[in-house]
């Protein structure tokens, strides 16, 4: 069983389609990295999951439940960093998490879930007089009460510090490793890559694509890249370099040769620089999730 | 159930570090030890019924303002702050939210009322003025009563509205209705309307009469007449004085079943308006 299963999903705010037809099917025990750019529909997508909106046509499940009719039960599986939080009224910070373990009706150590997100010592303030950071998490020790098996974080490394988003990921890798599966949304692209199994990358309310990160470098096509900077770089060399195997593409600009091509490739285009010439530089890399995501939102914005 | 009541004792507590709360509670304490005082010091002169009259009177008044002050933002506040999204991601309902909330703020404001009426009653008591314990009894039913009411009012008006904005022109709206005595001006506009924009000669129609007894404090001073005569002095000021004639209409148990609807609608209209919102 799926543990989460959107199929067909609309969702108009009035003149305003956030979601068009959506599909998405998230398996149990995976880390599922949701990419897209602001306004995607990647929180539109959580809200629904969570029966915060309701969709307009079209149905999601979790765990096989109706995320509508089911609700409750589906929460009751589910930690959730929502979008947009506010702390609860006016309690301290391990009483949220107290509150948290009560409503899901779990036992567990606030102090030790206190810890594990780095706010020891801190929970008996009140909690509207935490940092945003520290607020975020608050929220997230919240979601990791009861250990859910389903972790759903909207942009769980916003406004965090980066002890903070370290934090982060080695909290969904532990949770990864326990068999919760978690489901998390983000712009920021190299904390996708570095925790998630699979990808989807939502842009304008549809899935623009869903694969491993590997898949998706393949699929895209863009395979990487070696920028060898010469004393002078010979014209003759263009032609030479276009007719190895495994080059994509040869450019020169000032004593700078770029050439596109796979990882294999790299080594020979390297060497027959340094026959026909001084080298200075070089420089390689794969290409970066930033290339991917531009290459299937469309650049713009 | 479990899950509403830990709604309603967080409600609770939150009041705790509410600034208006305190001072609520302060005009509450002063309304009962200055009853109190006043019964006390007039000892010789003070008739068994006067404290629980007198304490009615004024909470009935200071009891459904704060009722509505310290409702009105409880929902739509927190869906304005986030903290609702929270409460809708851990696993909490709708239901349990609101109804939690109801009970919350009803156990809260309950307090605050009772608290004047004990104290009322204790200041009388030390300082030698007699009270009539069952109409003390009788006071505290009636103002929890009135107070479910009011709580059902605005956290109903909280639940249904969109923002805090309109909250809180509707909580304005609930003063200037029920305690400004606007609803009995409904029945007069709708005859001038009726009546090709003049005003109308003759007496109210029964319609008319009717309405003047769906409003809540009619509707419970109504309830009690039978009773508890001395008590239903209390609502004066907010109800259409009871015909003579004793129609069906402001007949005790006419008057419980439409006090129970204004306990229980107003709350679920609200809650069915918040159902089906999208956050």
């Amino acid at each position: 069983m799926a543990a989460i299963d959107v199929s067909g999903v609309i969702k108009q705010f009035g003149d305003v389609t956030a979601l068009q037809n959506l599909d998405l099917t998230v398996e149990e025990g995976e880390v599922f990295g949701f990419l897209g750019p602001n306004g995607a529909g990647k929180s539109t997508t959580i809200d629904i999951l969570l029966d915060h909106v309701r969709p307009t046509a079209g149905s999601a499940r979790v765990f096989g439940m109706d995320a509508h009719d089911q609700t409750v039960a589906v929460r009751e599986l589910t930690g959730v960093l929502p979008e947009g939080y506010g702390t609860l009224g006016q309690m301290k910070g391990r009483t949220h998490v107290e509150f948290a373990l009560e409503a899901k009706g779990a036992r567990g150590d606030p102090d030790a879930l206190l810890d594990r997100v780095g706010l020891d010592g801190v929970g008996h303030r009140q909690a509207t007089d935490y940092s945003k950071g520290m607020k975020q998490r608050l929220m997230l020790a919240m979601a990791l009460a009861g250990e859910p098996d389903l972790l759903i974080l909207d942009e769980p490394t916003t406004g965090l510090d980066p002890n903070g988003a370290r934090t982060m990921r080695k909290i969904v890798q532990e949770e990864a490793d326990r068999g919760a599966t978690v489901f998390f949304s983000s712009h920021i692209l190299e904390q996708v890559e570095a925790v998630c199994d699979r990808v989807g990358i939502l842009n304008q309310g549809h899935l623009a694509a869903v694969d491993t990160i590997d898949g998706l470098r393949e699929a895209a096509g863009a395979t990487g890249q070696v920028r060898v900077t010469m004393e002078v770089v010979p014209e003759e060399l263009v032609g030479t370099i276009e007719g190895l195997d495994g080059v994509t593409s040869v450019s020169i600009a000032d004593s700078t040769l770029t050439a596109g091509c796979e990882n294999r490739a790299k080594g020979e285009i390297v060497h027959r620089c340094y026959q026909s010439g001084t080298i200075e530089n070089v420089e390689t890399s794969e290409a970066s999730l930033e290339d991917l995501f531009v290459s299937y939102t469309g650049g713009g914005a | 159930m479990s899950r509403l009541l830990q709604i309603a004792r967080k409600d609770f507590r939150d009041a705790a570090r509410d600034g208006q709360l305190y001072v609520l509670g302060a005009l509450f304490l002063l309304i009962g030890l200055g009853i109190g005082y006043l019964a006390g010091s007039n000892a010789g002169s003070t008739a068994p019924q006067d404290v629980p009259q007198l304490t009615l009177l004024a909470l009935v008044f200071f009891g459904s303002i704060a009722a509505i002050t310290l409702s009105y933002n409880q929902i739509v506040g927190k869906r304005a702050s986030g903290e609702l999204r929270v409460l809708l991601s851990l696993p909490f309902s709708r239901t349990e939210v609101v109804y939690g909330t109801f009970l919350g703020r009803l156990a809260l404001v309950v307090t605050l009322t009772w608290l004047s009426l004990l104290l009322a009653t204790g200041v009388a008591v030390v300082m030698g003025a007699p009270v009539a314990f069952d109409l003390l009894l009788g006071a505290i039913l009636v103002i929890a009563t009135l107070i479910a009411v009011f709580v059902s009012l605005a956290v109903g008006l909280s639940a249904g509205s969109v923002n805090t904005t309109r909250a809180a022109a509707g909580a304005f709206g609930l003063f200037i209705v029920f305690l400004f005595r606007l609803w009995d001006g409904v029945p007069i506009a709708a005859r001038y309307v009726l009546n090709g924009f003049s005003f109308p000669s003759g007496p109210a129609p029964t319609w008319a009469r009717v309405w003047a007894h769906l409003q809540p404090m009619a509707s419970l001073r109504n309830a009690i007449a039978e009773m508890s005569p001395p008590l239903t002095e209390a609502f004066g000021a907010y109800a259409a004085q009871i015909p003579a004639s004793q129609p069906y209409y402001t007949e005790p148990w006419f008057g419980a079943l439409v006090t129970a609807a204004w306990i229980v609608l107003p709350v679920t209209l609200g809650y069915v308006r918040l159902r089906s919102a999208d956050l």
